[in-house]
């Protein structure tokens, strides 16, 4: 879908991205991680050109876009950035409709997708429709910044830290919800943060930057078993192993079978959606060797640690989308 | 509105009503000659009044101490606005009645003129009603009652009942020329701040694009905006007199040294300057974000400036454009006298024979003019939604 | 050594760069201000270049001197008057007592630009007659205005946490006048006086009409006599003071901003 060549940015002799060559697959989510200043946000912009690389491709479905009109590139990629960047002076209807009227729909059809789009990102169009870009809260803009971003429905997706002003419980709902439009509508996102909880739990792969160079491309899971370099170890940190179970639910988990007898009842009970990293905590709370799993109140069966630890090489990732629930079965 | 706006209102709505009532008393009411030439002594609005002057002096009172009355803020507010701008009607209408019954006595010949209490009057009344007003929330109410005084003025002077003073009997002896002129006055204003909103549009717009062009294009226009009006005309004229004595074309549209070509290209040029600084400052502090995201999203360059740009700088761009014209409209006072013509023929007209209304006659309709492009273009700010526009 | 004196320019601190570059644009002005006001000869060859055809080119009734004279003496009468007068009301805006007018002095001030100067000084003559009165009287009360905002805005400016120091450290309110809020206001209230005195100067010029002299009377003389020569000997004397004191007083190095 998108692949660049070794791409390079230089700015009088200091070279912001250098000869990075990655592929983002279509229908992933890509996460370019790294520390400030280490040229994630530079390379972004050179995927939809509005940064010109110095030297290197970038080709969108095997075409290089250098040949393309930039214009025409950029209404072909979403683009969402932390500063939301709604245009103050209209209201939030015509904000999501950009694009759509840059591309001549007409009318009814742009307003169908309005109403589409909002409804979404979780926001009512009739509430919000007429409102001013000032009048909503930081998350309330920032979900309206996807629904702009998507209102084309553009194959690709270019993130830019888009939830690193909101606060945490809101940034964690926008995550969440940011991956189930990514996979209900398969599209394909390159996402740029800083932050590593946001980049582990989201990213099918992670391209991990370090003064404009790639140090590492892969699954979260990769990075993890097999850091290229003491700067991958570091960066992530002695916590990446818990990060990566919070990737992993238990409905991933092959389950053993209910004993027989009724000693199942003492253990304690928890809910198939629920994150192996909340599982793994749930057996050292209540120091238990064995969790009942339980499906729509109807325990399923059973898992020990190393069932757990069996998920997580296997890799895949939460099969049926979302997380539904966390914790303790009530 | 903080309560010590509330208070301070007080003191000035009270200071205001004390200044009305000793312009009553201040020998330079009204001036009563027996001719244009004659000089003759002013006398005091109070002895010239009569008995209206009780009236006059019993209006001022009663603003005062309703003023600090405690009565509530909104039936206080009604009251003193309504009395402060009742009094300086009442002496426009008194004056225009005293000045027909001194015509009726002493024959056509004579003049009676404004003094210059009468005018310290109005600015008595201004004071009241700008405090007042501050008691009062904006709205229909507080706009009627503002510029209910004005309309009382407006009515007396188109029902004629003030057509013995001086100045309208100067109106009155130059009304053609007066017409002629007053539109060649508007015409400079329109045609300079046209000419200076297109190029200080241009002109903000490209200093935005750079530093070194922001340097360039406010290096020219700050020396251009320090000239001597006058210099500034005098310089041009030798130029323009040699381009229309060599350039055909330019005989045949009729520029001259002198006339309409050096005004409006002087008054151009000072008008480029607010708009141009405006629009660069409006433009260059707009949220990178935004710009950021509408390129982003597939936006040409031209689309952004007519869709975001423009429209977000649009409120400081119009405030720059109510200084050019207040500056315009005052400034085009020149004219008349470099063989322009416009409003500034009766100022320097009246200049050289010491003729203070005919002067008036044409200083009167500049400031009004002036008054209400201020007024009206801040009233298009507001409608526009710029909340921080003020008066 | 090339070295060391590249080196020697590249250190030297930016503000006495700055100070070169303001004498580098105002000496030439002062140059050329003098030259025209002083030289007769010089400046009466250059008018017969720029206007050939013209029998006379030095205006008969009053020389460069003096027409400079009238316009220095007018403008800083006005200006001194005016600075006094304005210095006196901006900071009356200010006290206790003085604050409740602070909106209506602010008001009246941006008003009063809709009054043209000339029209100021035309009605003055009745009661000053004509001659440097009237347009003293004009000049006054425009160069006010700049001088009252100014200083209402660079006192109201200082901001609060140096406000709260000076206090802090126990200051007394004229302490703290003098040494903290007058020194933060004062680049405001030097643009203030700046804008003042290029009024007066533009003004000024107009003073030629209620026959108070000063450089305008040439300009005026020569539109009346259709000789561009004397219109160009008040004219350019006229520009160079204007441009001088504005650059005299621009620091080096101003942003521009909105109105
Ligand atoms: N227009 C430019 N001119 C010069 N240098 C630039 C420019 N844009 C970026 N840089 C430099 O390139 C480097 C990479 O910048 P970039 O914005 O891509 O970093 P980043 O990884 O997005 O950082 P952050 O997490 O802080 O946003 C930085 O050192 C930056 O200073
Ligand atoms: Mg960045």
């Amino acid at each position: 879908m998108i692949e660049t060549r070794e791409l390079t940015k230089r700015y009088d002799g200091f070279t912001a991205v250098d000869r990075v060559s990655l592929s983002v697959a279509e229908g992933q989510f890509a996460v370019l991680l790294g520390p400030s200043g280490s040229g994630k946000t530079t390379l972004l912009r050179m995927l939809n050109r509005m940064v010109e690389p110095t030297s290197g491709t970038v080709l969108v479905n095997g075409q290089d876009t250098a040949g393309m009109q930039a214009e025409a590139l950029r209404r072909s990629m979403g683009y969402v950035i932390q500063s939301t960047g709604l245009f103050p002076n209209m209201t939030i209807r015509r904000n999501v409709a950009t694009v759509p009227r840059l591309l001549g729909w007409d009318r009814r059809r742009t307003d169908k997708r309005v109403d589409e789009m909002l409804e979404l990102v979780g926001l009512d169009a009739k509430t919000y429709g007429p409102k001013r870009p000032d009048e909503l809260s930081g998350g309330e803009a920032q979900r309206v910044g996807v629904a702009r971003a998507l209102a084309a429905d553009p194959p690709v997706l270019l993130m830019d830290e888009p939830f690193g002003a909101v606060d945490p419980i809101t940034r964690e709902h926008l995550q969440i919800e940011m991956k189930r439009i990514q996979r209900d509508l398969r599209k394909t996102v390159v996402f740029v943060t800083h932050d590593i909880d946001e980049a582990v739990l989201l990213a099918d792969s992670i391209a991990l930057l370090r003064n404009g160079q790639v140090q590492q491309s892969g699954t979260p899971e990769d990075l993890w078993r097999r850091p290229a370099n003491d700067f991958v170890r570091d960066f992530f940190g002695e916590n990446l192993g818990l990060r990566i179970m919070a990737r992993h639910c238990l409905s991933d988990v092959e389950l053993d079978a209910l004993p027989p007898d009724d000693s199942w009842h003492t253990l304690p009970a928890i809910v198939h959606g629920a994150t192996l990293k909340e599982a793994l905590a749930e057996l050292v709370g209540t120091g238990a060797e064995r969790l009942v799993v339980t499906v729509d109140g109807t325990p399923k069966g059973t898992a020990d640690f190393a069932s757990l630890m069996r998920a997580l090489s296997a890799g895949v990732q939460c099969a049926d989308g979302v997380r539904t629930g966390r914790g303790r079965d009530a | 509105m903080t309560d010590a706006v509330r208070t301070h209102a007080k003191v000035v709505a009270a200071s205001g009503s004390v200044l009305g009532i000793t312009g009553a008393f201040v020998a330079h009411g009204l001036i009563f000659r027996p001719n244009r030439i004659v000089n003759a002594d002013p006398v005091s609005l109070w002895s010239a009044l009569g008995t209206w002057g009780w009236v006059l002096v019993a209006l001022w009172v009663a603003a005062g101490m309703l003023a600090l009355s405690p009565l509530s803020e909104r039936t206080r507010g009604v009251l003193v606005t309504i009395l402060g701008g009742a009094a300086p009607a009442l002496i426009i209408w008194r004056c225009g009645a005293e000045a027909a019954a001194y015509a009726a006595r002493a024959g056509d010949v004579a003049r009676t003129s404004l003094g210059a209490t009468v005018w310290v009057s109005l600015f008595a009344g201004y004071m009241v009603i700008f405090a007042a007003t501050a008691w009062l929330s904006p709205g229909p109410l507080r706009a009627g009652l503002t510029y209910a005084p004005v309309l009382a003025i407006a009515a007396l002077i188109a029902s004629g009942s003030l057509g013995e003073l001086a100045i309208a009997r100067e109106y009155a002896n130059n009304a053609d020329s007066f017409a002629r002129e007053f539109r060649l006055h508007l015409t400079y204003v329109a045609a300079s701040v046209g000419i200076g909103l297109v190029a200080g549009l241009l002109l903000g717009l490209l200093a935005a694009r750079g530093r070194s062009l922001e340097a360039g294009v406010f290096g020219v226009l700050n020396v251009l905006q320090v000239l001597p009006t006058l210099a500034f005309i005098g310089l041009m004229s030798p130029v323009l007199a040699s381009l229309s004595d060599h350039i055909a074309l330019f005989a045949r549209w009729g520029v001259r040294g002198v006339g309409w070509a050096p005004v409006i290209i002087v008054l151009s040029a000072y008008a480029v300057y607010p708009i141009a600084r405006n629009t660069h400052a409006a433009i260059v502090s707009l949220d990178p974000g935004v710009l950021d995201a509408a390129q982003g999203i597939g936006m040409g360059k031209l689309r952004r400036l007519a869709e975001i740009e423009l429209p977000l700088a649009m409120p400081v761009i119009i405030a720059g454009l109510r200084i050019a014209l207040v500056q315009t409209t005052a400034g085009a006072i020149v004219a008349g006298l470099v063989g322009g013509g416009g409003l500034g023929t009766f100022v320097f007209l009246g200049a050289g024979e010491t003729a203070t209304d005919l002067i008036l006659l044409g200083v009167l309709p500049i400031v009004a003019l002036a008054l209400m492009f201020d007024r009206g273009v801040l009233a298009l700010q507001r409608a526009l939604g710029d909340r921080k526009a003020h008066a | 050594m090339p070295t060391e004196s590249a080196r020697g320019v590249g250190a030297m601190p930016s503000a006495s760069r700055r100070t070169v570059r303001h004498w580098v644009t105002v000496a030439p002005l002062l140059a050329a201000t003098l030259w025209m006001t002083f030289d007769v000869t010089g400046f009466s060859a250059l008018l017969r270049t720029l206007v050939p055809d013209t029998p006379t080119v030095l205006y008969e009734t009053r020389s460069l001197p003096r027409l400079m004279g009238d316009q220095l003496l007018l403008v800083a009468t006005a200006s001194a008057l005016a600075l006094v007068i304005g210095g006196a009301l901006g900071g009356f805006a200010l006290t206790r007592t003085g604050r409740p007018f602070r909106d209506i002095i602010v008001n009246v001030g941006n008003l009063a630009q809709t009054v043209p100067s000339v029209a100021v000084m035309a009605l003055a003559i009745p009661l000053t007659g004509y001659g440097a009165e009237p347009v003293i009287v004009a000049l006054v009360l425009y160069g006010v205005l700049p001088i009252i905002l100014n200083v209402i805005a660079g006192i109201e400016g200082v901001p609060a946490s140096a406000f709260d120091a000076a206090t802090g450290v126990g200051m007394s309110p004229l302490q703290r006048l003098i040494s903290v809020e007058l020194p933060l206001a004062w680049p405001v209230i030097l643009g203030g006086i700046k804008n003042m005195l290029v009024i007066n100067v533009s003004a000024a010029t107009l003073g030629a009409v209620v026959a108070a002299g000063g450089l305008g009377m040439p300009i005026l003389a020569g539109f009346h006599r259709y000789n561009n020569a004397f219109i160009l000997e008040g004219a350019l004397p006229a520009i160079a003071l204007a441009l001088l004191i504005d650059r005299l007083l621009t620091p080096a190095a101003g942003r521009t901003r909105a109105a």
